[in-house]
């Protein structure tokens, strides 16, 4: 039996198999996804050196809106990273903590609550929210657990097979053009130069009246949605289970109103349920005239601060985190050293930059992109 | 549907990779035939399980009945044998008679059995409704019931294939299946049981008993094919039945403009679904060894009508011509009525001799028409469907001699490139005609959107509507890139009707058959229509 020609369509076969792997990897990954300020800093804390970081933040954009790790690095010499996605559920929190505790060995894990504080549960099902989390965890068991779990088995293969759900974003081009070479540019790096950090050069004008003032004394509890009353005991008896002591629970400040004042004394019930397990709950909404936050100044919308309030925000958690839980610096390499002190640099360029744009009276959604970089390149 | 299972789905593809694999490792050759029938039960239990009593009995009944009547002709063989000197000439042709009689009674319980099923759950609704609407203009206070009846998966094609191989059982031309099993198999192979091609038992069941090995050509040919039925169904027939659903809901509001244009997608779309779920059968089938009939031979080619329903959906032709035409052409009732035409005095003129000599084909195409309109759907506007291709068909056949002298008169060369291209737009045109029949949301829709072409065009109207149908231009240059590729590969194909596009493809160099199937796949992958961000349509015959 001749066995050559059998090799030369071995060879054959294998080539165009391989074409076609790395083709739909690279259109899975790069051309064809949903790229966004989530994947960037999702991809950006799997980029973090093993066991590198002092602090993890977890939460939605509550948390990587209001806290900047390359500030708090700046002013308090810890390293820190937000393991964060836009409107995050309260399955996908677990999940965010079990992928942190995966990569990481933090001293202090700081959970944001946004995800338990809904009236109802259905941000839980919210198919984009999903999408913006899972689609950029690797897959591992985590991933796998939640897909099998909590997504109805005809959307499963979306969530392995994100290619199945964007394909048809070939019709958006060029304008994805941004992300995949930000994306690519992040990639071939090697580290996120901002940190997860995104804001929006906005100075909030509020129509509804604030009760920032009063909610330091507003000491009603009310009852979370009874699934997500579930879902946060399962987050505590995980971190109870696990032995993981080193957790506090918090909620960031927002322009609280009449609507949003039922979701402040749901955070009041919550803390009520973190406390029983022994674990603080800090609301830093009550903090918020200790924290100089600013209700004119310092947010963009009612839910989220801009670079003025995110820095005095991250200077006043900075602090808590530092005194009151004991997390000092630990000793970096001189390669993690340099990337932190240019992560420093390109925040400080950022804060320039955005209070340019705040004084011109320009709106502009800010991430780490490669017009963010590049307009940064000229501070 | 247990699970998504459809042909264009990847479970599809890795349940055929996976009995592909049981099927050319099992061990012992002679029953690989069963790897065939379990899987076919496995993919009829998932896409359709609730059903599968209506095929189960299909086949059994066919089982039974094709082998009684077979024992009926070789009883009466071996009986006409013993009495070969004891009965006389009359004697042996009154038992023949008697014989004949009793098996095709026989048949007709089949044909009764399983043609009353189909007929009862797909046409009882049109029928009462038709019937309540007829009582009640004579003023007749009576309502037959609407009920809720479903369809099984692939009915009309399991029954007619089956009730195809009872007839040839009465004719003698196939002996009956011994085996209930492979029987069974013939009946429910999974790559024809969603949408045909409708087979004729001596053409495939010999294919699925006999044991293949594996054979790369053929499995490299198969996936080719099945690539192409991809590129069809999701590239082009998904997406252009995106703008095609957009107008049907409404089909009122729009302008004649749009209508015409959403008739000519629908042109398009339909080959690209049917055609594209042929291929992916006949594909998949190929990879097991097995060679099934094509169903399109490029019918927008098509000079005639006539020749236009031999090259579209060939295999429900071949069977309406074996199975209806001939029996209804050759009847004695029909011979007859010709033969007594001929003898009058208006049968003895060059108009009547002609007109009695193709009587019969006439009638007997418009009767199978007729059948071929309510085949695609219980509604008036399917049967005007059937009747407009029938009435076209049945004229062609009549005043083929008027023509024939207008072209001789005019100097007509009927060979020429002009004239050809004149036939094809002519067909083209009569195809379209009916097609809107079958997007009309009814029969009066459709005869209001014929007039429309004539009195509705507006095309400043007509172009800001068909930018709003749910497609973006880019959709609109991938349609027309699409179908220019499938024109292409048709006139390649029908310039060289002998040799198939993929052998041919073998001979060219390995870069470009490498090029031409990456950017195949690459096309499915990223212009595809799959996944939530759309209702993956079903094919649209597998609601026949």
């Amino acid at each position: 039996m001749k066995i050559k020609p059998y090799i030369t369509r071995t060879v054959k076969i294998t080539c165009f198999l391989l074409a076609i792997l790395f083709s739909v990897a690279f259109l899975q990954t790069y051309a064809l996804r949903r790229l966004d300020n989530n994947s960037t800093r999702i991809r950006g804390f799997y980029q973090e050196p093993d066991e590198s970081l002092d602090v993890v933040l977890i939460g939605a954009s509550d948390i990587y809106t209001s806290f900047s790790s390359s500030y708090a690095y700046e002013k308090f010499g810890f390293t820190s990273y937000p393991y964060a996605s836009e409107s995050i559920t309260a399955d996908g929190t677990l999940t965010a903590l079990k992928e942190a505790l995966s990569k990481q060995d933090p001293k202090l894990i700081v959970i944001e609550i946004n995800a338990y504080l809904y009236g109802l549960s259905e941000n839980e099902h919210h198919a984009a929210h999903l999408h913006k989390l899972l689609d950029n965890i690797p897959l591992n068991q985590n991933k796998i657990d939640y897909v099998s779990n909590f997504i109805s088995s005809d959307e499963q293969i979306e969530y392995y097979l994100p290619l199945v759900k964007y394909h048809s974003m070939w019709n958006d081009y060029p304008s994805p053009v941004r992300m995949t070479v930000s994306t690519i540019l992040q990639d071939l790096r090697g580290y996120s130069y901002l940190k997860g950090f995104r804001t929006t050069t906005e100075v909030f004008k509020a129509e509804l009246p604030i009760y920032n003032d009063r909610v330091a004394s507003e000491s009603t509890s009310y009852a979370l949605n009874a699934d997500l009353d579930a879902k946060l005991r399962e987050l505590l008896d995980y971190c109870k289970d696990n032995n993981l002591d080193n957790v506090v629970f918090v909620r960031s400040p927002h322009l609280v109103n009449k609507t949003t004042m039922n979701r402040f004394r749901r955070a009041n019930g919550a803390g009520e349920i973190i406390n029983s397990y022994g674990y603080d709950f800090i609301n830093l909404e009550r903090d918020v005239l200790k924290t100089g936050i600013d209700s004119e100044t310092d947010f963009y919308n009612y839910d989220h601060m801009n670079i003025y309030g995110a820095i005095k925000f991250t200077d006043y958690l900075g602090n808590i985190i530092q005194n009151k839980y004991g997390v000092a610096p630990s000793k970096l390499s001189d390669k993690q050293k340099e990337n932190w002190d240019e992560s420093v640099e390109y925040f400080e360029k950022l804060r320039k930059y955005c209070d340019d744009l705040i004084k011109s009276g320009k709106v502009k959604k800010i991430e780490e992109d490669i017009n963010t970089l590049n307009a940064l390149g000229k501070y | 549907m247990l699970f998504n299972i459809s042909y264009t789905s990847l479970n599809f593809l890795f349940f055929v990779l996976a009995a592909m694999l049981v099927y050319f490792l099992f061990p012992v050759k002679k029953y690989r035939w069963t790897i065939l029938l379990a899987a076919s039960l496995f993919f009829y239990a998932v896409a359709g399980y609730k059903f599968a009593a209506f095929i189960l009995f299909t086949s059994l009944s066919t089982y039974a009945i094709a082998l009684w009547i077979d024992n009926i002709s070789k009883r009466s063989k071996s009986t006409l044998k013993a009495n070969k000197t004891e009965w006389d000439r009359e004697k042996k042709k009154s038992y023949k008679n008697r014989v004949k009689v009793q098996k095709r009674l026989v048949m007709t319980l089949a044909l009764l059995l399983n043609f009353g099923i189909l007929a009862f759950l797909k046409y009882y609704n049109f029928f009462s409704g038709s019937l309540n609407s007829l009582l009640g203009v004579f003023g007749i206070d009576f309502s037959a019931p609407t009920l809720n009846l479903f369809l099984p998966l692939g009915i009309s094609f399991y029954t007619f294939q089956s009730m195809g191989y009872i007839v040839d059982v009465y004719r003698e031309k196939t002996p009956a299946q011994k085996n209930p099993l492979k029987l069974l198999l013939f009946v429910s192979f999974f790559p024809q049981i969603v949408q045909g091609p409708i087979s004729i038992y001596d053409q495939l069941a010999h294919q699925l008993y006999e044991p293949h090995d594996f054979d790369f050509t053929r499995f490299k040919h198969g996936m080719e094919l099945i690539l192409w039925g991809f590129f069809k169904k999701l590239v082009i027939a998904d997406r252009a039945v995106i703008a095609i659903n957009t107008v049907v809901p409404e089909y009122g509001t729009y302008s004649g403009t749009t209508l015409t244009f959403i008739i000519l997608l629908y042109a398009v779309q339909l080959y690209a679904d049917f055609s594209g779920g042929i291929d992916i059968s006949r594909g998949v089938a190929q990879i097991f060894g097995i060679d099934m009939i094509d169903n399109f031979k490029r019918p927008y080619f098509s000079k005639s009508i006539n020749e236009y329903w031999r090259r579209w959906h060939i295999s429900l032709g071949a069977w309406l011509k074996n199975y209806l035409f001939y029996p209804v052409a050759m009847s004695n009732v029909f011979l007859t009525a010709s033969k007594k035409m001929k003898a009058t005095r208006f049968g003895k003129t060059a108009a009547g001799s002609h007109i009695s000599k193709v009587l019969p084909t006439s009638v007997a195409s418009l009767i199978v028409f007729l059948v071929v309109g309510v085949w695609h759907g219980a509604s008036w506007k399917y049967v005007a469907f059937g009747l407009w291709n029938g009435l076209i068909i049945m004229l062609s056949i009549l005043l083929q001699p008027v023509f024939d002298k207008i072209a001789d008169k005019l100097h007509i060369n009927r060979q020429s490139a002009p004239y050809t291209l004149f036939q094809i737009f002519r067909t083209l045109l009569v195809v379209l005609v009916g097609y809107v029949f079958d997007v009309a949301p009814s029969f009066s829709y459709g005869i209001k959107t014929i007039g429309m072409f004539f009195t509705s065009q507006n095309f400043s109207r007509g172009w800001a509507e068909i930018s709003s149908l749910g497609l973006g231009k880019k959709d609109y240059v991938v349609l027309l890139i699409g179908s220019l590729i499938i024109l292409t590969a048709s006139i390649i194909q029908e310039r060289r009707p002998e040799t198939n596009i993929r052998t041919l493809l073998d001979t060219k160099p390995f870069a470009l058959r490498f090029l031409l199937l990456y950017a195949g796949i690459m096309a499915v992958i990223i212009f595809g229509i799959y996944g939530s961000g759309y209702n993956a349509a079903d094919f649209v015959y597998m609601q026949f």
